[in-house]
């Protein structure tokens, strides 16, 4: 229960894997959807 | 097509007994004649002997097979654990029903080790009926799980019949939500036991449309290799030189289990001095008068010599044969019991092993978060965005089954059945097995997969030649 006294039920998704980088390709910033802020 | 045999064998297949605890009605080998006959086998002196010389002449690849090879349990593992370490890739054929946890914890230690287990269908009805012994599915299917519970390298192997073709994808469906890494679907072949039968046959088009129908509705995780056509690969052996060789039971050696011609004893000869009359002999006129007459009547079975169900012809021996080989077609065979479905439901078993096997997760940085968590593997830098109940799943599977993960999205999705809940966790760890980022608990430190299981004796590295309709 939330504190506006509604339910706090969370929505259901199936599971979800995908690739996001390999071992000689940081890809997750090759990809443009790192999580990190690159630093300059 | 090879033109020509290398100077030394590539790899060796060990047929370390004529006997079996099965009645097989197809056996390729004839094992439930020779069980009945008390046929003896090499003994256990010879077999390592033997398994020295192969590792002299550098083989890279080894079958141990029987009969049933864990009938000799310790002289098997014992080989097979023999030649692990010296680096050839090894694979162990059985029925499984001797494989307990103890024998899977010896097994577990054997690096690169692929094991082969015979399950036909999806019930003891269809699977014990074409082995004629009750209670052999449900041992093959314990076997998968204990190899699955330690990450042993493993097959499932289907002698499909046109009993088993209907309940194909059912047995694909119920094999890949065991956790069944690959499997490798054949027909009948027409040798051994098999060829006092009639009626086996099974168009291929069918066959290969329903493991079609399976990868479209379950994907590729499960590798699926359908055998189609040994036997009628036969009349093209004779121009296809030979990298491997078969040690059968009394040391006969053999190209191969499609051929029924010997080139001398492994023990009395020599597997070297076997290995060269193969080199220098594998084009003998026989062999082609043989081959010729398959493909002339398309029937192995009518042939002269049928390879497992006729004695070998030795192509060393210069002796007169008199009429030749005896062909073994009215021996005395055991009997077999009639089979039943019995109390076992089959995919409800199938379901609560999986659900019991535990995994541990390998050691890896989490970050992000929301509808992108990045999980980074510490050992290789490998990275998968997982969302929020693939997270869940793997937090969950850390020396714990997919019932704890189960029990904890529950938690967190009470409005959820428990039968999506669960197929949606079985489903996420054999992909995050996949991907190597957990391993079964039960797998030694530093575990790794099995990249490719191959077994030397079998024609699939010939290109483009197939069996008739």
């Amino acid at each position: 229960m939330s504190a506006d006294g509604s339910t706090d039920e969370v929505a259901y998704e199936a599971p979800e894997i995908e690739e996001a980088g390999g071992e000689d390709a940081p890809a997750v910033t090759a990809a443009g959807d790192s999580p990190y802020q690159e630093v300059p | 097509m090879r033109e020509h045999a290398p100077s030394r064998p590539v790899g060796a297949k060990l047929e370390l007994l004529y006997a079996c605890n099965l009645r097989c009605t197809f056996c390729y080998t004839d094992s439930p004649r020779h069980t009945v006959a008390g046929t003896a086998s090499l003994a256990d002196g010879d077999w390592r002997r033997l398994t020295e010389e192969l590792l002299e002449l550098d083989i890279v690849e080894a079958v141990v097979t029987g009969g049933e090879p864990l009938m000799r349990a310790d002289l098997a593992l014992e080989l097979v654990q023999r030649l692990a370490e010296e680096g050839v890739g090894v694979t162990l054929n059985t029925n499984g029903w001797f494989l307990d946890d103890e024998i899977a914890d010896r097994l577990a230690e054997v690096p690169g080790l692929s094991v082969h287990v015979s399950i036909d269908g999806p019930s003891p009805r269809v699977h014990d009926a074409g082995r004629g012994v009750p209670g052999s599915w449900h041992r093959a299917v314990l076997a998968v799980d204990r190899l699955l519970q330690r990450g042993i390298g493993h097959q499932v192997v289907s002698v499909v019949t046109p009993e088993v073709l209907p309940l194909l994808e059912q047995h694909l469906a119920l094999m890949s939500r065991l956790g069944v890494d690959s499997m490798r679907i054949t027909p009948v072949a027409e040798i051994g036991a098999a060829a006092r039968l009639r009626g086996q046959h099974v168009p291929r088009k069918k066959l290969l449309d329903a493991i079609e129908r399976h990868r479209r509705s379950h994907g590729e995780r499960m590798r699926i290799s359908a055998q189609y056509g040994n036997v009628g690969l036969v009349p093209v052996r004779d121009r296809v030189a030979p990298a491997a060789l078969l040690i059968r039971p009394n040391g006969s050696v053999l190209t191969d289990s499609q051929q029924p011609f010997s080139y001398g004893n492994a023990v009395s000869d020599g597997v070297a001095e076997c290995w060269e009359r193969i080199r220098r002999g594998w084009r003998d006129p026989r062999i082609s008068e043989w081959a010729g007459s398959i493909q002339r009547s398309g029937k192995v079975r009518d042939a002269a010599v049928v390879p497992y169900l006729s004695d070998e012809l030795d192509l060393s021996s210069t002796e007169d044969g008199g009429d030749g080989p005896v062909k073994h077609l009215d021996d005395p065979l055991p009997r077999r019991a009639e089979a039943k479905d019995g109390p076992v439901d089959p995919p409800e078993l199938i379901r609560s092993l999986a659900l019991a096997r535990a995994y541990r997760r390998e050691p890896a940085r989490i970050g992000g978060g929301e509808r992108s968590t990045y999980v980074r593997r510490l050992s290789d830098g490998r990275i998968v965005r997982v969302n929020q109940t693939a997270l869940e799943i793997l937090e969950a599977l850390d020396d714990a089954s997919c019932a704890d993960a189960v029990e904890r999205l529950a938690e967190r999705y009470p409005g959820v059945s428990r039968e999506r809940l669960a197929d949606d966790a079985l489903d996420t760890a054999a992909r995050l097995l996949d991907r190597g980022f957990v391993r079964p608990a039960g797998a030694p430190e530093g575990h790794r997969r099995l990249a490719v299981a191959t077994t030397p004796d079998l024609p699939d590295a010939i290109p483009g030649v197939d069996s008739a309709e």
